[in-house]
């Protein structure tokens, strides 16, 4: 991450946006570095793509304030338009004009410079993003991968010190998709500017993000590194999103949480209802001292893992364990459970 | 509400300005008129509602109910045979059916008035075939009624009903005709129990075209000796010179206007279009064959051959006589040069503006403010040609007096009429009353592009104004080609605003052959006639063409945006 000797990218406080009576953004404080990638992450509906567009200057939120490298865009008194912003806006469609040549879109942006200089800046991207041959096609010529690329290319084009990206990979793909990531994270970095990736899969967050940001009916919800997501999830949400878990309805006692698979310590919970998720990679099986005993219902190979169904007494559905792909299960068969209690996370039940 | 205002203000721009002139320019002939009427002297009030409107309103009421009552039966019976029937000659059918729309009614009637002469072609034949030697002996009933009347405009007006049906049917019924058959329906069961149904609100649009299109009508009615609320202003002005009496005959139009638009929703049943089985495959059209397709067939190109194949040989036949026996007349050739200046500025300035309002909406992405703009500018199209040409005459003659005053104050002499009675009233008149058309079709022209492009412009650094100059203009050129070509067609046929506005000795092409009836001297009109019923077929091709590529495919650019594959 780079340290800021410059002022932030963007700095977003107090936030909200209303469509009619429907509260889209409630709120939202959030500040990205210079040179950061943050990807933004939620269900659909849960405002994300809104907040792309208040930061792109596409709607007018209805309070708070919104501030690019230092500069006021806006604030009670203050809009300033799309076109005075120097954002750059990726579409999830790419929304390359039709009738302009891929050099003419990527040149789009340009309109300022001398048209000599704007050509060779453009030719210059272009061979950046491996499309020079295609200069002279129109949009419609290209494949998904390649319009995406000349759309990442003409929105870089201006040098924004902001460039924000709408589902960039979600009409890709998963080969593709995968490739279109390192790339654009790639290509990104050596611009320096600063970037906000709107992702609907939290493998898309991972592959691209120094930070995420996990948003949810219109609020944050959770904001940090990727590895802050996996270990120290702030709500069960939150957890749900990266990991398959397996959870258990309880409650905590004098600091202790009774379940089918044994007691947990619940450190720092007041005694209440509480979700208790076991990650399903903790499981393994083993012949002594197991936490408890299951009976095996069914179990599928999945390459270095496997999936396997367990009854467990006291327990109605049954449970599903990732166990390692070499370890031989056969259905019917009784076997010893032991439990990484790393892995385990109690949440207080929300009302 | 405050703040909700302040913030528009703020929004507010060039295209907030154009927006804002043209609800102006749609509102404020309905204004004058509102404000002439309450100008008129009590007894004058009494008077006309107590003889001239009760009579005007019976008989407008007793037209539009029998051209309602034509256009529904026919329209929707050949658009259903057509569309879901296969008999000889069917595919011909489809495209001639359509050809009355090149006929505006007043040409209809003046064709056929002429055509039905006691001593005309049709009369002379006949009697010549059975044997009478004097017109006396045997006669034709005569067109020059209420039952004619509601013949002729039935037979100009059927296919604002037949196009909007037969779309439905194409479109829509197609998959749902074939689960009815599959459930036990017969062929009428389907038209009565799904077809008819689901089509109701198309139909009810298309009727009610067809009635504002006879509200509107000044000349044939006026031929045909109907007197509807329309030749009533029109008298009262022409022949009495009584602005406000006008106004007031035209105020109570518009409440019937309103009327007629209340009972078009209530017959739609409070439902829009519905979208169900859109991409349905075409169902296995009905064969009918032999004798009874024949007979299927002539019935069918009964209305088109009634609509337009024999007044249009008549046209034509006593064009040829005419130019053969009196060679170009010189006033035809300043005619046209007129029609094609009104018409031509008139297109011109109806585009530029429509242009401005509906992209400037759409820039203006959410404000309702433009919205309301947008629609407040289209309401031209909902009043009739007559009262618009009163509620500008009122709002002209104000001007000029006031402009006369100015020129007394200052010593200079007194100017003529430089607003009412002038080019620039015509224009107006026209582009108040077509807006609504060139708006429709940029709209859909402007649907086809995806949002998404406007707003990388906008993020790329270009304004609203450069987005519509470098996105919007050059991806819309075909729908504004359309546009234009209907905007023209319909200010070239515009007889009753031209006649209240125009010039004195400014004659167009409609306002000649409107003389000519008047004067009973049908042979000299019927060049003009021809040329407007050539220049009206221009857009019954076009909507052909259309109806051919039933989907309009995504050619050059402008759908390629979604398709995303490689060439």
């Amino acid at each position: 991450m780079t340290c800021p000797p410059f002022a932030p990218a963007l700095v977003l406080s107090g936030v909200r946006h209303d469509y009619g009576r429907k509260h889209a953004l409630r709120g939202i404080d959030l500040e990205v570095l210079a040179g950061e990638m943050v990807a933004l992450l939620g269900p659909s509906g849960c405002g994300k793509t809104t907040l792309l567009r208040v930061v792109a200057g596409l709607e007018r939120p209805s309070a708070g304030t919104v501030e690019v490298g230092g500069r006021v865009l806006v604030d009670r008194h203050l809009f300033v338009e799309p076109e005075k912003r120097g954002v750059g806006l990726m579409f999830q469609d790419y929304a390359l004009f039709p009738h302009l040549s891929v050099l003419e879109n990527v040149a789009f942006g340009l309109d300022r410079l001398p048209a000599s200089e704007g050509r060779q800046r453009a030719e210059a991207l272009l061979a950046g993003v491996g499309l020079k041959d295609r200069a002279s096609a129109y949009p419609h010529m290209l494949s998904g991968g390649e319009q995406q690329r000349i759309a990442l290319a003409r929105a870089l084009a201006p040098r924004p010190s902001l460039l924000l990206m709408d589902e960039p990979f979600s009409n890709l793909d998963l080969r593709l998709r995968r490739r279109m990531r390192a790339d654009t994270a790639g290509l990104l970095r050596t611009t320096g500017a600063a970037g906000i990736v709107v992702v609907h899969d939290p493998d898309d967050a991972l592959a691209v993000a120094d930070r995420i940001v996990l948003m949810n009916e219109g609020k944050l919800v959770q904001v940090g590194p990727p590895e802050a997501f996996f270990h120290r999830p702030v709500n069960l949400f939150a957890a749900r999103f990266f990991s398959d878990l397996e959870e258990v309805e309880t409650e905590v006692r004098g600091g202790e949480a009774q379940t089918p698979f044994g007691r947990f310590a619940a450190t720092g919970l007041a005694d209440g209802l509480v979700t208790l998720c076991i990650r399903r990679s903790a499981f393994s099986f083993t012949r002594d001292a197991p936490e408890f005993q299951a009976e095996v219902l069914s179990s599928r190979f999945m390459g270095e893992q496997q999936l396997v169904s367990l009854r467990v007494r006291g327990r109605a559905e049954p449970l599903d364990a990732l166990i390692g792909g070499r370890v031989s299960v056969t259905p019917g068969a009784h076997v010893g459970v032991t439990i990484d209690r790393s892995e385990v996370l109690i949440f207080p039940r929300e009302p | 509400m405050l703040k909700h205002i302040r913030l528009m203000l703020a929004d507010a721009d060039g295209f907030t300005l154009v927006g804002f002139c043209a609800a102006m320019a749609a509102l404020g002939p309905v204004l004058a008129l509102a404000f002439f009427a309450l100008q008129g002297e009590g007894g004058l009030w009494q008077h006309l509602f107590s003889t001239v409107v009760p009579q005007a309103l019976l008989e407008s009421v007793l037209l539009l109910a029998g051209v309602i009552a034509f256009v529904v039966v026919v329209g929707t019976g050949a658009a259903w045979m057509v569309a879901v029937h296969d008999f000889p000659g069917r595919r011909l059918l489809e495209v001639v059916l359509l050809l009355p729309l090149a006929f505006p009614a007043y040409v209809l009637a003046y064709s056929w008035i002429d055509l039905m002469h006691p001593v005309g072609p049709l009369q002379s034949g006949l009697r010549a075939l059975l044997g009478y030697a004097r017109p006396a002996d045997f006669r034709l009933p005569d067109l020059r009624n209420m039952p004619g009347a509601i013949f002729i405009f039935g037979l100009a007006l059927y296919p604002y009903v037949y196009v909007a049906a037969r779309t439905v049917f194409l479109t829509q019924i197609t998959a749902l005709a074939d689960a009815a058959r599959m459930l036990g329906r017969g062929s009428a069961g389907v038209f009565f129990t799904v077809a008819l149904p689901l089509a109701r609100p198309a139909i009810a649009g298309g009727a009610a075209l067809a009635a504002m299109e006879a509200l509107n009508d000044v000349g044939a009615a006026e031929f045909l000796s109907v007197q509807t609320l329309t030749t009533a202003v029109y008298s009262t002005w022409v022949n009495r010179n009584d602005l406000p009496g006008a106004a007031q005959i035209a105020l109570a139009m518009l409440a019937f206007v309103l009327a007629l638009l209340v009972v078009e929703k209530l017959a739609r049943g409070g439902r829009g279009y519905a979208v169900i089985g859109r991409n349905a495959r075409p169902s296995q059209p009905k064969r009918i064959g032999g004798l009874k397709g024949m007979m299927v067939f002539a019935l069918l190109a009964l209305p088109a051959i009634l609509g337009f194949f024999v007044p249009a040989a008549h046209l034509v036949n006593q064009s040829i006589a005419r130019l053969a026996f009196a060679g170009v007349p010189g006033e035809i050739l300043v005619e046209i040069g007129n029609t094609v200046l009104a018409a031509g500025l008139a297109t011109i300035v109806t585009l530029a503006v429509a242009l401005l309002v509906v992209c400037g909406r759409r820039l203006h992405n959410g404000s309702r403010l433009h919205v309301a703009l947008l629609r407040l500018s289209t309401l031209g199209y909902a009043i009739p040609g007559t009262v618009l040409g009163i509620g500008l005459l009122a709002i002209f003659g104000d001007l000029d007096a006031l402009l006369r005053q100015i020129a007394t104050w200052w010593g200079i002499k007194a100017p003529g009429l430089i607003f009412s009675a002038s080019l620039f009233a015509i224009v107006a008149a026209y582009s108040v009353r077509f807006f609504r058309l060139a708006t429709t079709k940029i709209e859909t022209g402007l649907e086809r592009l995806s949002p998404s492009l406007d707003q990388s412009a906008r993020t790329l650094g270009r304004s609203r104004w450069q987005v519509l100059r470098t996105i919007h203009l050059p991806l819309l050129t075909p729908a504004l080609a359309g546009a234009a070509l209907l905007v023209f067609i319909d200010c070239m046929k515009e007889l009753p605003a031209t006649l209240l506005l125009r010039p004195i000795n400014f004659e167009t092409l409609s306002t000649h052959l409107y003389a000519e009836a008047a004067r009973g001297t049908y042979e000299n009109g019927a060049l003009a006639a021809c040329l407007i019923v050539a220049f009206g077929l221009l857009p019954v091709i076009l909507l052909t063409l259309l109806g051919r590529r039933q989907t309009i495919g995504a050619r050059g650019g402008e759908g390629a945006i979604s398709e995303g594959s490689a060439a």
